[in-house]
């Protein structure tokens, strides 16, 4: 039994603290992500909101931000925040900041996208009705409009979440030591002892992004089978 | 048939006029409505029928002439139009539910957040409403399990739940079969013999007949004929009615 783990390469994850490293790397990926994604959900809602204005100019701005931040690789983008700033503005910014400020910034720009669209969708009608009930706009929005657009932004803003927890595996490019650096470092360390080690060790690196992304996204898919029935 | 009871002016537009762009969708129209009358509009597509519904419940801006409702004019308004909506009830050809609230929730919302009621006041009105029309049964149904006249239904006691001044009902039946046609038809029908003020957009003549106190008839955006309907439809006078009752019979025979 124990030769066979052998074989895999897992057990260097069990030599020395190699585990509770790999668990510390999982810990600074699973912090930019939650941190980006919360400021994405608040921020790129008020992003969609504000698309929703026939105001031109607004329209043109955020055009440009939604296309320059779909158009540009995600790593190139942490690159221009990481390096890019101490040169330019001469401040000094750690690469788990960069990389909130890359993450964030991109999953704004998604979200706000998925909620202008998902808000666009509810027909005139319904806010003709609402009004003719007398409901302020404000009430017609927050009664209304937005709990039929929740239904539709949740699903495939999950959908954008597990992307972005995926996607913050690029961060190790700007230094930071997240999961997969961690899991690099140890099979490097290990490479003449134990030659399965990056077998091994990447498995449970797949595991453990499995697990986080797998149940949001089964969450995701009970949640819009449970609305498409409303 | 103007009784004493039916005396007080609810509804009083005159000399209205509505553009979009440069053509007129309604022209120099005046139309008194009195309490508890019943007034049915008829007319092809496209006369304006519904651009004056429209007019009338503020969600359309009006190019000249004035809408008075119980004396407060009302047209053009750019504040407090909640105000003067609650004293509205509007009804529209599309079943405009909210789709994510249930029947009972659909009908309380605005009595709640805008009439500030109190919302076991609110539910038990809106129960005795529902059992009026037959829908008691359907109080925690979401409207995707109701049929469409089921929803229209429920529309209309929306509507009704804000005890409105005056209905306004706009082809409500247009998009129904015969059956759910008649079981919407029959609520309206009632509620003119509740003594409701109303204004009936339809295209059905037999239910104009029988529920009208006066039959306006539009053409181009203005009044051609405006009679009680004996005389409507047993002796028009104007070519223009004539032409339009004629497109609902069939003279012609296969040959």
């Amino acid at each position: 039994m124990f030769s066979y783990v052998k074989d895999l390469g897992i057990d260097v994850l069990f030599k020395g603290h190699n585990f509770l490293r790999l668990m510390g790397g999982l810990l600074v990926t699973l912090k930019i992500s939650l941190i980006s994604i919360a400021i994405s959900v608040v921020l790129g809602l008020a992003f969609g909101i504000l698309m929703q204005k026939k105001n031109i100019a607004v329209r043109v701005v955020s055009r440009i931000y939604i296309d320059f931040i779909r158009i540009m690789p995600q790593l190139v983008l942490l690159f221009i925040v990481y390096f890019g700033s101490t040169r330019a503005f001469r401040i000094n910014l750690t690469g788990e900041l960069s990389a909130i400020i890359v993450f964030s910034l991109w999953g704004i720009a998604e979200m706000g996208e998925i909620v202008r669209g998902s808000l666009s969708s509810v027909s005139n009608h319904q806010y003709e009705s609402a009004e003719a009930l007398g409901l302020s706009r404000l009430q017609t929005f927050i009664y209304v409009i937005l709990p039929q657009s929740l239904r539709r932004i949740i699903p495939i803003s999950i959908n954008l979440i597990t992307r972005m927890i995926k996607t913050t595996s690029l961060v190790l490019m700007i230094g930071v030591v997240e999961m997969i650096k961690v899991a690099q470092q140890i099979i490097e360390a290990n490479r003449m002892l134990s030659k399965n080690a990056a077998f091994g060790v990447y498995l449970v690196v797949f595991i453990l992004y499995f697990l986080i992304c797998w149940p949001i996204s089964v969450l995701s898919m009970k949640l819009e089978k449970r609305w498409k029935q409303c | 048939m103007l009784d004493e009871n039916k005396k007080e002016v609810i509804l009083e537009i005159s000399h209205l006029h509505k553009k979009y762009d440069e053509n007129f969708a309604i022209k120099d129209l005046s139309l008194k409505l009195h309490k508890r009358e019943v007034v049915v509009l008829v007319g092809s597509s496209g006369c304006g029928k519904s651009t004056l519904l429209r007019c009338i419940n503020l969600l359309e801006d009006v190019q000249g002439g004035e809408i008075k409702l119980c004396g407060e004019t009302i047209s053009n308004r750019k504040s407090n139009l909640s105000e003067i909506r609650q004293k509205i009830g509007m009804v529209f050809q599309n079943y405009e539910l909210f789709p994510h609230k249930n029947v009972l929730d659909n009908i309380i919302l605005a009595p709640i957040k805008v009439q500030k009621r109190k919302k076991e006041e609110v539910i038990e009105d809106a129960k005795v409403l529902l059992k009026r029309v037959g829908l008691e049964g359907k109080a925690y149904s979401m409207p995707s399990q109701l049929s469409g006249g089921q929803k229209q239904r429920v529309a209309i006691v929306r509507a009704l739940c804000m005890n409105p001044e005056i209905l306004l009902f706009d082809e409500v039946t247009a998009s129904l079969d015969p059956e759910m046609t008649r079981e919407v038809l029959e609520v309206i029908l009632e509620l003119a013999d509740m003594g409701k003020t109303m204004l009936v957009v339809t295209h059905e003549m037999q239910f104009a007949r029988a529920v009208a106190d006066r039959i306006v008839f539009m053409d181009e955006g203005s009044i051609i004929e405006a009679t009680i309907p004996e005389d409507f439809f047993e002796s028009p006078n104007s070519e223009k009615v004539k032409a339009f009752l004629d497109t609902f019979t069939y003279k012609q025979k296969r040959k």
